[in-house]
């Protein structure tokens, strides 16, 4: 069984509102995160040993200019390029089990919204030289083939965006939460066809933060522990001519991982949170950690299991889809919100183990299991 | 009239000679001394062995869809809609992305066949060359 089980714990979560703040930089977005989740956590900065800062989309918010305006060297600082917050925790994890540090802050802050950062921009290679652009471009592909090679039809994807909407409506901080009705969604043009609008992210000014620490000392905070069960990564860095193509057969590999060091199963996960800055990373997601048979994602979505109310809560913040962007690091600050049992009237009742499976888009694949007990 | 604008595509040490066997319409890849295989995108090792030794050779053209996409908003001038992007794999192994020429079929699917078909097109800096999209065809 893993060593990390339950060995660390995530003792505070913060985050600012989201939308669109003109004049304030990611690093400001980061700090107000930290001070919430430092807040939370019921702790000053003087206890913090370690700083993991995410690099925004745009690639600002590195620990070296937030540092000065946290006012802090602390013994541990690191930046990844890696969003999403999985690989953030996980980097956390072993920072905390080598001993190079016992609490860290990890934090997220970006203002793409306002700078209006070309999220759609072609990319230098020969997809972006047939207008291919970044990233509903290469989802769309996706969710193509799924359809051409399982018979997916537009109503069963669209239960994703549909269903995330029915649960932003419970999320005051969501920034979509107007009813969406399935006719609603059939009704809209596509965009990238496949993909309709409702299917796909829209960049949003925010920050977020967590503070992670050992289990020992985790009883020592105000909320009660949410503790790391296992984690695990697989990369695809070999890069765009995998076989599989754009279906990303290799999140089986993630899936294996995580299920093998945690000795847990599908059915074992109380709510499930998979980032998506579109719908398509659902569908593949669902399937490669088998929550549904391969190429069955479709038919078994329609049966509502994702939707408030299913066995199988679902992004229960309102995923990027209706909540916010913010690189899927919401995701991580609902998984704790649902275990701590303080999801308000979305809370998933009984919810105790809770799961975050992401990707770095086409090159790598993360998952954390969480849960109030070790 | 002048042969429509394109974006112009990455060039560099490895890209620069497909771009020049296509100016000639003249689909290359790069092919492993060692062990056969064709290779894209450009770069100086094989992947499949490790090899560091290469030649130009010439493809089939020829290749099977594996998805494709219908660009029903504008994102960028040079592609008005609807613009279709097909993912096709050539004959020899390695996926070239390229939009449609032609209207998309309805029966089209993964496996439909296609072929490769040149071009002229005008980069962004006015200079003339020729670009290859997928058309639908016989294998």
């Amino acid at each position: 069984m893993s060593e990390v089980r339950g060995e660390v714990a995530i003792v505070g979560v913060g985050h600012t509102e989201q939308g669109e703040f003109p004049g304030v930089s990611p690093e400001t977005l980061s700090v107000r995160a930290v001070r919430a989740a430092l807040d939370d956590a019921g702790i000053d900065r003087s206890a913090v040993d370690g700083l993991i800062t995410c690099k925004s989309i745009q690639g600002l918010n590195a620990d070296v200019t937030v540092g000065p305006l946290l006012g802090i060297s602390p013994p541990y600082s690191q930046t990844l390029d890696y969003g999403t917050c999985n690989f953030s925790l996980h980097l956390a994890v072993q920072a905390i089990l080598s001993g190079l540090a016992s609490t860290i802050v990890l934090c997220y802050g970006a203002n793409a919204r306002t700078v209006r950062f070309p999220f759609g921009a072609a990319p230098a290679t020969l997809a972006g030289a047939a207008g291919l652009m970044h990233i509903a471009g290469p989802a769309a592909m996706a969710l193509q083939r799924h359809k051409a090679l399982y018979g997916t039809t537009d109503e069963q994807f669209g239960w994703i965006a549909v269903s995330e909407r029915e649960w932003a409506a419970r999320n005051p901080l969501a920034i979509f939460r107007e009813p969406m009705t399935m006719d609603d969604y059939l009704a809209m043009p596509y965009m990238v066809e496949p993909l309709r609008r409702p299917d796909v992210t829209m960049l949003a000014d925010g920050g977020v933060a967590l503070v992670v620490t050992t289990a020992e000392r985790a009883a020592d905070f105000p909320h009660d522990p949410v503790y790391v069960l296992g984690i695990a990564e697989q990369s695809a860095i070999q890069g765009e001519q995998r076989p599989g193509y754009v279906m990303r057969p290799w999140l089986a590999d993630v899936a294996t991982r995580i299920w093998g060091t945690t000795g847990l199963k599908p059915s074992d996960i109380d709510a499930l949170y998979i980032q998506n800055p579109t719908a398509v990373w659902v569908l593949q997601m669902l399937e490669a950690y088998g929550f549904c048979p391969e190429g069955e994602a479709g038919p078994w979505l329609a049966e509502g299991h994702t939707r408030p109310g299913g066995d199988l809560p679902l992004n229960t913040n309102g995923g990027q889809l209706s909540e916010s962007y913010m690189w899927g690091w919401l995701h991580m600050v609902e998984a704790v919100r649902q275990l701590r049992g303080d999801a308000g009237e979305r809370q998933v009742s009984g919810a105790e183990v809770a799961m975050y499976c992401s990707t770095q888009a086409w090159v790598k694949g993360g998952a954390s299991i969480l849960s109030t007990r070790t | 009239m002048s042969a429509p604008a394109r974006p112009a595509p990455r060039r560099g040490l490895y890209d620069d000679p497909f771009w020049d066997h296509v100016d000639r319409r003249d689909l290359r890849l790069q092919k492993c001394t060692d062990d056969g295989t064709f290779r894209y995108p450009p770069g100086p090792a094989c992947p499949t062995c490790l090899s560091l030794d290469w030649s130009w050779e010439p493809v089939s053209g020829h290749g099977s869809v594996l998805s494709w996409v219908v660009f029903h908003r504008q994102y960028f001038p040079e592609f008005p809609p609807p613009h279709v992007v097909v993912a096709g794999e050539l004959a020899e192994g390695p996926i070239l992305i390229a939009d449609l020429a032609g209207e998309l079929p309805p029966e089209m699917s993964a496996g439909t066949p296609l072929r490769i078909r040149y071009d002229a097109a005008t980069d962004p800096d006015g200079r003339e060359r020729t670009i290859f999209r997928w058309e639908i065809g016989p294998a």
